[in-house]
């Protein structure tokens, strides 16, 4: 039977949505998560399965992501159902000069900050990563808190728990609309009927635009592409997630356009290796483009040339919620009561995930945040567009 | 980049007969081809080193096969043909890219005509995927390609005159077959077939000697029985077998066992969509083929101006639908490149449409007989694999499947079924009919499982290795 009521209607099966109704449902809130395709169907299915934050900025960025690491091992402890987390470290490596001074400028930030990284020497590099070139390696960076997990089972562990807890689940179903009046959320019409609620949690990642329209508010979040390959199983060869510093310097490429590329490489528990990566704007486009496939092969091939003889199974991509800041919106939004923001995770929505899920659920139990959301809002002049 | 005015993919019967017509109207052709050599799979020819001294034991496809390769070496001047070339991919702007020699290259094409064919319908059951168990096509592949016989006793279970064919070939090869097992009602299969041989000659004939061979050869075939299981230890010992009723189920307390060490599965073909699905054609559900097959012109375009598909890849139907599927195609292509006077062409046209509607006669009753049953996909016990790539059993689906309102996708999602190497090319169609057994609605494009480029495994080194393509 189709819910009638709820104390709060989550929208969006990704991880944010899943991890909130989790967490609002430990809290013994009554919940109704609504999603329009599958669990983990969109970005929160198909990504690099990485919890990474070696590459996250000083402040907010890096505090968030610290945060929610701690979630990720709070739920291995408690959900049942395992979901390959590993926190194997994590590494970047550095194999041109130009790359050297953004990523001492990114240390240095980082250490001021108190979430110090360590360098590391080529030498060490290729011990942590037997497989790389050793011609290209000048140096890297080494992260013992960052590593993978399995996306799809991670939803699917927060979702069964979820239910255990008394969350109605419904797939398939599609937001249709939000009654607010005098300010306030009323109720979510959906395609299968309407829930009255006095609140509602915007997880829709890439299409918060589209919920956003329903309350009469602008959300910037914009879909941006990421491409990556699948390669058969083969037997343990990457030891850890491995990142191109080439990142750090050319990290707007693609968003003008163009098209992005840069190392990502590491090998699920199951063998496959999931090699990455290229970035456009091509809107709701999940398509991979010729140029992309081959490009990845190529960045791959030079980090790792003994890989040239492994098969690629398949390729895929997904588009992440963009925002112009690069952080999530978070948060209640000024003039529509019971209206809360949980979406824009910028292609970190694995790592960042359960943690916003955390947050949001203190925030309506409590009223408060463990850590302070306040510059997530959506009123953040970083989002306007002028 | 290299360029064509045609480019074809697949170099079996519809493949090769478009090329024959295109580039005796003076078009220029490139064909892909998988193989070494044109042919495909029903009209393959021997490897080098084997010579064929009994040329009836290939049936009389390959006697039709031979005035195929001569019309085709007639025009071979203006046939680019590419042998062992994987196209992995088919692009927006007219792009497909292909791997050959260890390099990945790109053909912009004006036309393309999709001849990918079709391969056996895996059917799950307990044992299916123990070594000594291979589909009719395998042995059909042994047999043709390198006279090799695929065991000592072998079991032929399936349904339809497909599985006459390859009983007739490997009995005219030497084997020992131990019974044919027709899963359908023989009887009203005869009956039926009378009705559409009429004037479809042809086949009547080939029908007739077949039946022949195996009846000098001793062999018994079983109407209205199925294999449920396999049984051996590392390889097939023995087959159990059972009755079954006009839906295909299992008729308890009939089951016996036979002792063979071979089992060659002829469930029908199913289509392979792949390339048609990644070029965005759109598709609808066959019932009577029980698979997805792309929507066509009467010229055998696609939903997609100027990519064509034909032969077994858009509609199981044989060799001779294929041939007259592929003229048409290249018809078309002439026509759409401005390169014939109308008026003949359309005569020409006019009397393959004739030659296809008749054969199309012979095919719905084809269909009828060999239409998958519910009881063919009710086989499959808890440990029998589904997902043969990721090791998936029918335990772990099994509670998925049942969901009000689930899609293939979803299951996929939940499971990694469909994400191995072979793309889902084999648990894509078991998964479908476990659905619709279960009254699930097929949505009427192929969606539950999406196809992404590679289709076909691609090294690394031969993706980076894209020298051509700026």
């Amino acid at each position: 039977m189709f819910s009638q009521e709820a104390e709060v209607v989550v929208i969006g099966g990704g991880v944010v949505g899943s991890a909130t109704a989790y967490f609002l449902a430990k809290e013994n809130k009554n919940v109704v998560l609504i999603e329009k395709g599958h669990s983990a169907g969109e970005a929160s299915g198909g990504n690099a399965a990485w919890v990474w934050s070696l590459t996250r900025k000083a402040g907010i960025d890096i505090t968030l992501a610290m945060h929610s690491i701690s979630i990720h091992q709070q739920l291995q402890a408690e959900l049942e159902l395992d979901f390959e987390y590993r926190a194997s470290g994590g590494l970047m490596i550095m194999d041109a000069e130009n790359q050297v001074p953004f990523v001492k400028e990114h240390l240095d930030q980082r250490e001021k900050d108190g979430h110090p990284l360590e360098m590391v020497d080529a030498k060490q590099v290729l011990e942590i990563e037997p497989m790389l070139n050793r011609d290209r390696i000048l140096g890297g960076v080494w992260n013992p808190v960052d590593g993978t997990t399995n996306p799809i089972l991670l939803v699917a562990s927060l979702n069964r728990e979820a239910e255990k807890l008394g969350v109605q689940i419904h797939h398939h179903t599609e937001v249709k609309g939000i009654d607010v009046s005098q300010g306030r959320v009323k109720s979510v019409t959906t395609n299968r009927g309407t829930i009255k609620t006095d609140c509602v949690v915007n997880a829709a990642g890439s299409w918060a635009g589209h919920i956003g329209k329903m309350v009469g508010i602008t959300v910037p979040v914009s879909p941006f592409q990421m491409a990556m390959l699948v390669t058969e199983r083969i037997p343990r060869c990457i030891f850890h997630p491995i990142m191109g510093a080439s990142y750090m310097v050319e990290e707007d490429t693609g968003k003008e356009g163009g098209l992005g590329s840069g190392l990502i490489a590491s090998q699920q528990v199951s063998g496959n290796l999931l090699l990455g990566a290229c970035w456009r704007d091509a809107g709701f486009d999940k398509r991979t483009i010729q140029e992309e496939i081959e490009r990845i092969a190529i960045v791959n091939i030079e980090a790792m040339p003994s890989l040239k003889d492994i098969r690629v199974i398949r390729s895929f991509a997904n588009f992440f919620p963009h925002t112009l800041d690069d952080l999530p919106i978070l948060g209640p939004v000024e003039g529509v009561e019971g209206f809360i923001m949980a979406s824009g995770h910028n292609g970190h929505g694995i790592c960042l995930g359960p943690g916003s899920g955390k947050l949001v659920a203190e925030l309506l139990c409590t009223g408060n945040t463990s850590v302070p959301i306040e510059e997530l809002k959506l009123e953040r002049s970083a989002l306007s567009v002028e | 980049m290299e360029k064509a005015e045609l480019a074809i993919i697949g170099g079996g019967p519809g493949g090769i007969s478009a090329a024959v017509e295109a580039a005796g109207s003076g078009v220029n052709v490139t064909i892909l081809d998988e193989n070494a050599r044109i042919g495909g799979q029903i009209f393959r020819q021997l490897e080098k080193g084997f010579t064929l001294t009994n040329p009836e034991a290939m049936g009389r496809d390959y006697q039709k096969s031979v005035d195929l390769f001569r019309q085709f070496k007639k025009v071979a001047s203006r046939i680019n043909y590419l042998n062992h070339a994987t196209v992995w991919g088919i692009f927006d702007d007219h792009r497909i890219a292909y791997g050959r020699n260890g390099k990945s290259k790109t053909i912009e094409y004006k036309n393309l005509v999709i001849a990918s064919g079709a391969y056996d319908r895996p059917v799950p059951f307990p044992g299916w995927t123990l070594p000594g168990v291979l589909t009719a096509g395998g042995a059909q592949n042994l047999v043709k390609n390198q006279r090799i016989l695929p065991g000592k006793k072998i079991l032929l279970a399936g349904t339809g005159p497909l599985q006459l064919v390859v009983a007739h070939q490997l009995i005219q090869a030497g084997a020992d077959i131990a019974a044919i097992l027709e899963v359908g009602d023989v009887k009203g299969m005869w009956l039926k077939l009378m009705q559409g041989m009429w004037g479809n000659w042809g086949y009547a004939g080939d029908g007739l000697r077949y039946v022949q061979t195996i009846h000098k050869a001793g062999v018994p075939i079983m109407q209205n029985h199925i294999i449920t299981r396999a049984n051996g230890n590392q390889h097939v010992e023995e087959a159990v077998i059972a009755r079954v009723d006009k839906d295909w189920r299992v008729i308890h307390g009939t089951q016996k066992s036979l002792k063979v060490d071979t089992v060659c599965l002829g469930y029908g073909l199913v289509t392979s969509t792949e390339l048609t699905r990644l070029a965005q054609c759109d598709h609808t559900y066959d019932s009577g083929l029980g698979g997805y097959v792309p929507v066509r012109s009467e010229t055998m375009e696609t939903s997609q101006k100027g990519i064509f598909a034909v032969g077994d890849g858009a509609g199981v139907a044989g060799s001779q639908v294929a041939l007259t599927e592929g003229q048409i195609a290249g018809i078309a292509v002439v026509q759409a490149l401005g390169r014939a006077s109308g008026a003949e062409q359309k005569k020409t046209l006019a009397g393959l449409q004739k030659k296809l509607a008749r054969h199309h006669r012979l095919r719905q009753v084809l269909d009828d007989i060999s239409r998958p049953r519910p009881g063919l996909y009710e086989l499959a016990e808890d440990e029998t694999i589904i997902c043969r790539c990721e090791d998936i059993t029918f335990k772990q689906i099994k509670p998925l499947i049942q969901k009000e309102g689930i899609k293939a996708k979803d299951i996929k999602r939940r499971t990694r079924v469909g994400m191995g190497s072979c793309g889902g090319r084999m648990c894509g169609p078991i998964l479908i009919e476990l659905l619709r057994n279960l009254g699930m609605q097929v949505s009427k494009q192929p969606d539950g499982l999406n196809v992404r480029p590679p289709v076909k495994p691609v090294s690394l080194g031969v993706l980076a290795g894209a020298g051509d393509n700026q």
